[in-house]
């Protein structure tokens, strides 16, 4: 079987020492699948979409772990590049000045709501792509998501009521950030060999429980 | 009495049509079929409107719309987009970046001093709201590169036709140029192929041969106004509609 995963530095696994520790390559020895991980760090969640929609042919399973809801994906004629308001924009200053206009004014001027919102359509789109490619696939979350799912859920029934519960480990209350809980971190705070342990078996034993395998 | 809800663009809304000053106009090829196949009439269309735009619309209108009987969604030029700056929703389309009256003058060539006046207001609230200057940065580097907004536009097509078979609401989109699927010169892109075979081309109507309704309006010299397609080509085209619409509902 051939898993592929997507994802921001939680999935890609910034800063552990040795890469093959994350939490993809720890469930894929588990369940015996090759793995590919397409996860970049400070990946936008538009990003991880495109990713599913261009390889889905070429894998068995997908696994989405959504990063913040606020970070999206843009793209010119130097490529495609990750957004997130309030991010650094000078980052973006070697490859197109730009870009670094276009950070300033959405960091200025976004609305947090509309952002949310697209992230659950992202969610949508994607469940409903994957259903119909006859692909499993599971969804999960990075860090931050929770929050807003508490204090948005009313406003956008709309949307979460089309969202497929069932195939997205810890919808709505959790993310990997409470699954990893107390247990190492980088300085750039990300878990680090045990939280990446725990994320891993949390997943296994989800897919254990839906009986996809 | 049941509703067709009818989304898109400025050729959706009618403008230039004779009764189209304060609201949709009545003589669109969408409310000429409501009005043949005995259905109320509910327009949801925005002039300028982006592809995400009209997505987003006809959602809306599908959640607070009971006894929906048909959705028509003419989807627009793909180089258009929206986003939600400071609790508005902005369309950002090529002319986003005009910001004085001479250039909007140059650009639309409009005699009626109403739809004047109102491109001119647009702009020049864009430009006090800073969105002109946006406009230009995003329109000149990320709003123009075609792959992007192909990628865009087909994901919003996708997104709304996965909602409306998951909601089992009759619908039937167009689009007022062939572009939007016209993938060709990408030749080896798997993403842009994989979204396109997404869409249920059942129902999806092309005007005769292969054309949308702007460029088949164009095509067959109708009238127009400065520019859009007038009344003529709307009676028309409601007659193509109509009977794809009764194909649509013998095969299915």
């Amino acid at each position: 079987m051939r898993l592929l995963t997507v994802g921001d530095s939680f999935t890609y696994g910034a800063e552990l020492a040795d890469l093959t520790a994350a939490w993809p390559n720890l469930l894929a020895n588990r369940l015996e699948f090759d793995l590919t991980n397409l996860a970049r760090p400070g990946s936008g969640n538009t990003r991880m979409v495109r990713y599913c929609v261009e390889q889905v042919n070429n894998y068995d399973m997908v696994i989405i772990a959504w990063s913040h809801y606020a970070r999206f994906e843009m793209a010119d004629e130097n490529g495609f590049y990750d957004l997130w308001p309030g991010c650094d924009g000078k980052l973006h200053n070697h490859y197109a000045p730009w870009r670094v206009d276009l950070v300033d004014y959405f960091t200025k001027h976004h609305d947090d709501d509309y952002l949310y919102r697209q992230y659950l359509l992202n969610i949508i789109l994607a469940q409903k792509f994957l259903e119909t490619s006859g692909k499993h696939y599971l969804m999960l979350d990075s860090f931050g998501n929770h929050q807003a799912n508490q204090k948005n859920y009313k406003e956008n029934q709309d949307l979460i009521k089309q969202i497929d519960s069932k195939f997205y480990v810890g919808w709505p209350d959790e993310s990997m950030m409470e699954w990893t809980y107390k247990t190492p971190s980088g300085p750039g705070n990300h878990f680090l060999d045990k939280g990446h342990e725990i994320v891993a078996e949390k997943i296994y034993q989800y897919i254990k429980s839906l009986c996809l395998f | 009495m049941s509703i067709l809800i009818a989304s898109g663009d400025s050729f959706t809304y009618g403008n230039e049509l004779r009764d189209s000053s304060q609201q949709p106009s009545l003589f669109t090829y969408p409310a000429l079929i409501a009005k043949k196949i005995n259905m109320d009439y509910q327009c949801v269309a925005l002039p300028g409107a982006s592809n995400s735009a009209i997505r987003r619309l006809t959602m809306d209108a599908c959640e607070t719309t009971l006894d929906i009987g048909l959705v028509i969604v003419t989807w627009t030029f793909c180089g258009r987009y929206e986003f939600k700056f400071d609790n508005s929703w902005e369309q950002i389309t090529a002319w986003s970046i005009l910001d004085n009256v001479e250039d909007i003058k140059k650009e639309f060539h409009v005699d009626n001093p109403v739809i004047f006046k109102w491109h001119v207001d647009k702009i020049l609230g864009d430009k006090k709201l800073g969105i002109s200057q946006f406009a230009k940065i995003f329109y000149h580097y990320v709003g123009s590169f075609e792959y992007w907004e192909l990628y865009t536009s087909l994901s919003e097509i996708v997104m709304l036709q996965q909602y409306l078979e998951m909601k089992n609401i009759p619908y039937l989109f167009t689009s007022v140029d062939h572009g939007l699927t016209n993938v060709d010169h990408f030749n080896d892109d798997q993403t842009l192929k994989t979204l396109l075979k997404q869409i249920n081309f059942k129902n999806w109507l092309w005007f005769p041969v292969n054309l949308g309704f702007y460029e088949w309006a164009k095509e067959n010299n109708f009238p127009f106004g400065t520019t859009h397609p007038l009344e003529e080509s709307h009676a028309e085209a409601s007659k193509i509609v109509y009977e794809y619409i009764r194909h649509l509902s013998r095969i299915s």
